[in-house]
């Protein structure tokens, strides 16, 4: 089948009837079950098909053959979902053995917006457990596999959705990023990957890892996909106290009119030193600072700048994030929801009921409870939650000054490219090193996203990093595009 | 900062209901107690005065009107939200006898 390079190309297949949302449903589960990626947990094959259909029906009968791209802006384009998302009558894992058999009664706001804006669902993408990893190793339905390397990691947490996504299964995915895991993944498989304002996108029906940090976000082929993804997916949520009221803008049109007439004069890109250590792998570094070099040749202006705290970012965001995660995870207690054990109903005590529910989770995750439920317990609460929490407000603080002087902030993504299936495994703090560049951004709750700018000497993806301030997706979009048009 | 031993380790467990076996203990004083000798780093950071950063929003929690949405029945008639329930007995979710 054909490999579409954007949504835009798809609706112009749909309107010359080169194809139909029905003929490319069928194609994309075809290469699904063709794959040996493993990017899906569930195939929602069924539904897609019957939703494929009516949208096909309704392209030939009411919209007489012209894809309504103003009502329905992803009408018929087929989509995966992580499976951290809920979906109404889908089984929803968050790649847990905790929650196997778990049919969720609703469907979370983002992917219902992107159901009524015409889309189709054609699965439930594989992840690391709870969003915990940045190798889609730690799923408890096995790894998911690099979409042109098998012997390389595909990043995570969102592994499936960035696998899936370049490996031509879907059209696009939606990922979760909470330290990012969207921006990483996307990076390593050589896809758009992006993490909105904190806030932008509801996290309703978002199973929650750490609630200050986590946000829904797409992975695409293309930049402007992104912005039309993002766009239909943010606003305002009654469900969600954390989603703003910010006012949303029309996204996709600053990419479409950006990328018209790519101009980057007048653009201020900060180049923070402390992104640009010893240890980034030197092609990473080579492809990051050619990048840069080519927006400056087309008129950018690149200032040095400092993020002094940039080095306690690990250590402040993995303090935070699993404090928060000790305290989300303790719902899954097997009473309401919950994969319990045979022998669960015999427990003696609540307890033991408990402990026996609660041996559903993975090594990872039960590693992160741990720390949490110690970083938060009494005599050490002072000492690494609240100054944790002092040091991310210092972070934050690094941006605002930042931002005075420029539009955005560039990096790369991560030190390295893709790195080899169980290298860093056995060793929990050399991979949460590997969150080095993505964390702040997340602390800070800034968008931010990875664009592919090249490629390592093995045909590794390497990500372009970008940050804006908080709710300036425009910034942020226009800058990408000018990335993925002069820079790559 | 805290020493993390076995004692520690297992304590902190039980808070969290979670039960481990001596390997994973073991492994688990070694990879915790990694991580927290980095996270000491933040030691190095003058804090003073600093009012720590907890949320991701700047605004006071929104309120919204407390309307009741019905959640409604499932398939077979019973209270949707049992649907996903590991074990039912009548319309509530069943639990092993926690007292008496």
């Amino acid at each position: 089948m054909k490999n579409y390079k954007s949504i835009r190309e798809v609706h112009d297949a749909y309107n010359s009837g080169e194809t139909d949302p029905l003929k490319l449903t069928r194609d994309f589960f075809s290469n699904i079950h063709a794959s040996s990626h493993n990017a899906f947990i569930t195939l929602c094959e069924t539904r897609a098909l019957k939703q494929a259909e009516v949208l096909t029906q309704d392209l030939l009968g009411k919209y007489a053959k012209r894809v309504p791209r103003e009502a329905l802006p992803l009408f018929g384009i087929p989509l995966g979902i992580k499976d951290v998302l809920t979906i109404d009558g889908v089984r929803t894992t968050a790649g847990s053995k905790m929650l196997d058999h778990y049919i969720a009664p609703y469907t979370a706001t983002a992917v219902q917006k992107l159901e009524d804006a015409g889309s189709i669902t054609l699965g439930k993408m594989n992840m690391d457990e709870f969003a915990m990893g940045s190798s889609n190793e730690n799923s408890a339905f096995g790894n998911v596999v690099h979409p042109t390397h098998s012997d390389r990691v595909p990043g995570g947490s969102s592994g499936g959705s960035a696998a899936a996504v370049a490996a031509n299964l879907c059209m696009a995915a939606l990922g979760t990023d909470t330290g990012g895991s969207i921006r990483l993944p996307a990076s390593f498989c050589g896809v758009v990957g992006m993490k909105p304002t904190y806030g932008r996108i509801s996290r309703y029906g978002q199973i929650a890892f750490a609630s200050s940090l986590d946000q829904i976000g797409p992975m695409t082929r293309s930049v402007e996909d992104a912005a039309l993804l993002s766009q239909v997916m943010s606003g305002k949520d009654t469900y969600d106290s954390s989603c703003s009221t910010e006012a949303v803008q029309d996204w996709s049109r600053v990419v479409f009119d950006t990328a018209k007439n790519p101009n980057a004069k007048g653009l201020r890109i900060g180049v923070p030193k402390e992104y640009f250590i010893d240890g980034i792998n030197a092609e990473v570094k080579t492809a990051v600072l050619g990048a840069i070099e080519k927006l400056k040749v087309a008129g950018a202006e690149v200032i040095p700048i400092s993020l002094p705290h940039t080095r306690y970012a690990v250590s402040t965001y993995y303090v935070i994030a699993l404090c928060e995660a000790s305290s989300n995870l303790s719902r899954f207690d097997g009473v309401r929801f919950g994969t319990r054990p045979k022998d669960a109903m015999e427990s003696k005590s609540l307890d033991e009921f408990y402990k026996k529910v609660r041996a559903n989770f993975g090594a990872e995750v039960k590693r992160r409870i741990i720390l949490g439920t110690f970083a938060l317990s009494s005599g050490y609460y002072d000492a690494y939650y609240k100054k944790a929490g002092q040091v991310r407000r210092l972070m934050r603080g690094d941006f605002e000054k930042a931002f005075q002087k420029v539009d955005v902030i560039v990096s790369p993504v991560s030190p390295t490219t893709a790195f080899k299936v169980g290298e860093k495994s056995k060793n929990p703090l050399q991979m949460y090193l590997t969150d080095i560049f993505t964390i702040p951004a997340s602390l800070a709750g800034l968008p931010s996203m990875s664009v592919p700018v090249g490629r390592d000497q093995e045909g590794l993806s390497i990500g372009l990093h970008l940050i804006a301030p908080r709710f300036q997706e425009s910034m942020l979009f226009k800058a990408a595009t000018l990335a993925e048009r002069l820079a790559t | 900062m805290a020493e993390i031993n076995e004692e520690l380790i297992r304590k902190v467990a039980d808070l969290a209901r979670l039960e481990l076996k001596t390997q994973e203990i073991d492994e688990y004083v070694k990879s915790i107690g990694e991580i927290l000798k980095h996270v000491e780093q933040l030691n190095e950071v003058n804090v003073a005065g600093v009012e720590p950063m907890y949320y991701g929003v700047d605004d006071p929690l929104r309120l919204r009107v407390d309307q009741v949405h019905e959640f409604g029945l499932g398939a077979h008639g019973q209270p949707k939200i049992l649907e996903c329930a590991p074990d039912v007995l009548e319309n509530a979710f069943k639990v092993p006898q926690i007292v008496g």
